[in-house]
């Protein structure tokens, strides 16, 4: 787990920083986004009309660079934290695994500047 | 918040209801369920709570069920996960800006039905891998949601000293 959660290799300029949560808390409803001003994205990598893909790749593209992590077991990838400055319709998501083609990206609806909750994109792969 | 407010209350409720038959029961039910002491804030169950007393014991008890080959208690502790879990996705939709229910689905779905036909089949072989995996996905959950600490595993003894888990007709 240790391994997905380090899996951000590449962290562009207007991204922020990201803070990690503090221990000695109970499941409370604490907020992704880890701080941060911008909007944070999360969803899952799955097979179209089927399970989630543990180990994909997702890739969050904004002018100027782009981010990249890794699906959880049940194949959830979170990116928390972008800048303020970033506008949410400018990022790009996208999923990628071998031996699969992307097959579709679904952004799910989110209220205009509502930067607490994360917005949802999942990304359905194919067997190629 | 608001949504989480289905268990508000209870604790107070629970409190403030005497015993039936009492003569405070007869004579003034409505008045004994009004009289929680003024300004008492209502509890607001987390969503650790509510993992900590609705699924984690019946976690457990799915599990001395299926060891004891007590298949109809088995399946009554399956019953009650899926409809604490029901509960839970109603009271608390989104953790942490994560859905619950999407969660739970990626994480439970497949292993609960496992768990369910093992117990159809009263295999006590397909049930130990069914619940195996079933605990893997409560684990998995646990890390998503950035909770990786806590570990849920099969239980090696009985924490019910008032309940017997052998089959009985």
């Amino acid at each position: 787990m240790a391994r997905l959660r380090s899996a951000v290799i590449m962290a562009i300029a207007l991204a922020a920083p990201i803070v990690a949560h503090a221990g000695g808390v109970d499941m409370t409803d604490e907020d992704l986004n880890g701080g941060a001003d911008g909007p944070s994205f999360f969803g899952f990598v799955r097979v179209v009309g089927g399970p989630g893909i543990d180990d994909a790749k997702v890739t969050a593209e904004l002018k100027g660079g782009a981010l990249v992590t890794a699906t959880d077991l049940l194949g959830l990838y979170k990116i928390p934290g972008f800048g303020k400055d970033v506008n949410p319709d400018d990022v790009q998501i996208s999923c990628a695994k071998e031996g699969y083609k992307q097959a579709n990206v679904m952004r799910h609806p989110h209220p205009a500047g509502d930067m607490k909750d994360p917005i949802e994109v999942d990304c359905f792969l194919q067997k190629q | 918040m608001i949504k989480r407010c289905v268990f508000r209350g209870c604790l107070a409720l629970l409190v403030a209801v005497p015993p039936a038959g009492s003569a405070l029961a007869q004579s003034a039910p409505m008045a004994a369920v009004s009289a929680a002491p003024a300004g008492a804030a209502p509890y607001a169950m987390t969503l650790g709570d509510m993992m900590d007393t609705l699924i984690q014991p019946r976690h457990a008890k799915l599990g001395l069920a299926g060891k004891a080959q007590n298949w109809a208690l088995a399946q009554y502790a399956m019953v009650e996960i899926r409809q604490s879990f029901a509960g839970i996705v109603k009271a608390q939709p989104k953790f942490r800006g994560l859905p619950v229910g999407e969660l739970v689905t990626a994480a439970l779905g497949q292993p609960m039905d496992a768990v369910d036909a093992a117990i159809k089949a009263q295999d006590p072989q397909k049930f130990a891998a069914a619940y195996a995996q079933l605990t893997a996905g409560c684990n998995a959950c646990h890390s998503a949601a950035d909770h990786p600490y806590v570990v849920i595993k099969a239980p090696d003894v009985s924490e019910f000293p008032n309940q017997d888990f052998n089959p009985h007709r």
